[in-house]
């Protein structure tokens, strides 16, 4: 019971995050459910749901379906549903209870794929995992499947962008921020993943010299095109002017890769959230703002290399509750729910969105990252 | 690297089989990696000299977040890599499921990658009563299947459900059906009865592998017949049934 979740909300899962992942690109996305999987995507960890046409569907998998393993009435459905709507491709994905009966969802899409001539790919999430892991299987299988292996022409100073889905940034523009400030630089971008790519897209960021990781969901797919495609990485989220991501992206570019380590020793400050951006919002504090000593804590999948020491894997609410009334930290920056377990009223809050946690709760709120808003804000953070 | 599924109905001999395939492909100079499929868990014990191995199970029981490579593998007879999938507790859990958190976990752990078998056996229960005992047969796992039965009416029924769930998977190019391993049990015309019921199962009998005391006598000891009985006319009869599957795996029959 040790992860029970008292006051905070279920956190994003994997399935979210694969369907976040593909949402934009024109395909089918089926959910193999009973329902609530897919509507906890579409109903909270999807804000582009409302109002969008994509074809996200759910099987409806039942009682009986999942005891007696039938695949072919769920392939007749999405079948049925490519035929009318002439995807760009399938995708279908996992939850618990195909995870339970061992749905083989390789051999699903290969069957779709055979029958339809609709290229399809099948995502094993479980909903037992997080969102950054969902995005992650879902950028390789769609790499696997759209990516030929040929020799790729190389294209100097050119960028794709790793990692924006809506469950970190929201949909408040800052995917374009960030594509903006490159190309405001001089510095070419061939793809943003994922808000707003298309598959040509995708076919073309192979070519980039460099990818530009800004939240953990990215470095996945970055690992992934380092080996396959050879494109170096470099992991910073543009945080007011930018100016710190385009000194690191333009130095990376000429191949020089500068480690920052920042010094956590007797924090007194956590920034609890999606890894990069509070890695970033920290490297932020720590040079542009003269405020040190912070350490960063996430709930999420996490990086051990983008960890500094002293970081935190914060596994579950309980663990959470303990850490934010340790009486260590005199200054919290997390996502508004995370203020309710704080038990000190001395202890100053900094409310700072995370989608993926709160959900529609505050997702109005989440924070443009690229403007004085954003730099006000933490200006307030060392001056409070 | 190739990877072979041994699938047959329970009590037909299918570890006893396996673990001799594996002892017999070791003295041919393979490297070889049995693991063993069943919540049993007794594929592998005639390999290591009688002994229980921990299972892949146990150790994620006792501790999920650090299992290393070398809990799970264990260097048997011929330095066969054995593995045990394992299972849930008696009466509780599920089985099937249990088979592809073990084969999840081995993919982690680089368990291929690290060692480089030259062929891969694995040892299944039964029966493919659910999506977990297919694991060994889906895209990535075994490319070929043998299927161990006698001229026993219930053991060629079970031979015959096998072979249709591997010929389900057809529209998924998954592994083939290579032919039937005949472990005799003395029935009567039990060649013929065998290829009567093959001419409507589909393949053909791989090896005759005859009844002999031999084998029992091996286990008692703990061990193969390849091992305990070298230069027998048992052991003979293992090597020639391992050079044939290798044939057949490599395209060669």
């Amino acid at each position: 019971m040790s992860k029970l979740c008292i006051n905070l909300p279920p956190f994003a899962p994997d399935y979210s995050g694969a369907a976040s992942a593909l949402f934009d690109l024109g395909g089918i996305i089926v959910i193999h459910d009973a329902s609530g999987c897919t509507g906890n995507y579409t109903g909270f960890d999807e804000p582009r749901w409302f109002g969008a046409d994509s074809k996200v569907f759910c099987s409806g998998i039942r009682y009986m379906d999942a005891i007696l393993g039938l695949d072919d009435s769920f392939i007749e459905k999405i079948k049925k549903a490519a035929k009318s709507l002439n995807p760009n491709f399938i995708a279908v994905l996992g939850s618990p209870v195909p995870m339970v009966i061992g749905t083989d969802f390789e051999g699903i899409a290969k069957e779709l794929e055979t029958i339809t001539g609709i290229p399809a790919i099948g995502i094993p999430t479980t909903g037992l995992n997080y969102y950054g892991k969902g995005i992650c299987d879902a950028t390789i299988k769609l790499m696997d499947k759209f990516i030929k292996d040929e020799e790729f022409i190389k294209e100097p100073n050119s960028i794709n962008i790793l990692g924006t889905t809506p469950l970190d940034f929201y949909i408040n523009e800052n995917d374009k921020d960030f594509k903006e400030l490159f190309v405001k630089n001089g510095i070419n971008v061939l793809s943003t993943y994922y808000m707003g790519l298309t598959i040509d897209d995708m076919k073309k960021s192979v070519s980039a010299s460099l990818n530009v990781v800004v939240s953990q969901s990215g470095i996945g797919p970055a690992e992934y095109m380092k080996e396959r495609f050879s494109i170096p990485y470099v992991v910073v989220t543009p945080l007011c002017d930018g100016s710190l991501a385009v000194k690191k992206v333009k130095k990376a570019l000429l191949g020089k890769f500068e480690e920052y380590v920042p010094s956590t020793e007797n924090a007194n400050t956590i920034i609890l959230g999606e890894q990069i951006i509070s890695n970033s919002i920290r490297e932020y504090l720590n040079k542009e703002l003269g405020y040190g000593n912070i350490v960063v804590g996430t709930l999420f999948d996490f990086s051990k290399s983008q960890m500094a020491e002293g970081d935190i894997v914060i596994k579950n609410e309980f663990e959470l509750r303990k850490i934010l009334n340790s009486g260590k930290y005199e200054k919290v920056i997390a996502d508004p729910m995370a203020k309710q377990i704080i038990k000190d009223k001395n202890v100053k809050f900094y409310g700072f969105p995370h989608v993926a946690l709160s959900s529609k709760v505050h997702w109005n709120e989440t924070k443009r990252l690229m403007n004085d808003e954003m730099k006000d804000f933490l200006i307030s953070l060392k001056e409070g | 690297m190739k990877k072979i599924a041994i699938y047959g109905k329970g009590g037909i001999g299918k570890s006893t089989t396996t673990s001799n395939i594996a002892a017999a492909l070791s003295n041919l100079g393979y490297k070889v990696m049995q693991i063993g499929c069943d919540p049993k868990s007794d594929s592998v014990k005639n390999l290591m000299g009688g002994a229980k191995i921990p299972t892949v199970l146990d150790k994620l029981r006792e501790n999920s977040d650090d299992v290393k490579i070398d809990d799970i593998v264990f260097e048997g007879y011929g330095g066969v890599l054995c593995v045990e999938a394992g299972g849930p507790t008696p009466g509780l859990g599920c089985a099937g499921r249990g088979i592809i958190t073990a084969f999840e976990k081995l993919e982690e752990l680089n368990a291929y990658e690290i060692y480089k078998p030259d062929v891969v056996l694995y040892d299944v229960l039964g029966d493919v009563v659910c999506g977990g005992f297919a694991m060994p047969i889906r895209q990535g796992y075994a490319d070929n299947v043998f299927i161990v039965t006698s001229g026993e009416m219930m053991s060629l029924y079970a031979a015959s459900n096998i072979a249709q769930a591997v010929k389900n998977f057809g529209t998924r190019n998954y592994a083939k059906y290579s032919g039937v391993i005949l472990n005799s049990r003395n029935v009567e015309n039990e060649i013929e009865v065998v290829q009567k019921a093959l001419d409507e199962i589909g393949g053909k009998i791989v090896n005759v592998i005859p009844r002999d005391g031999l084998v029992q006598q091996a286990e008692n000891e703990g061990k193969t017949v390849v091992e305990a009985f070298p230069g027998s006319e048992m052991a003979e009869n293992y090597i020639s049934l391992a050079e044939n599957i290798m044939k057949i795996c490599t395209g060669g029959e």
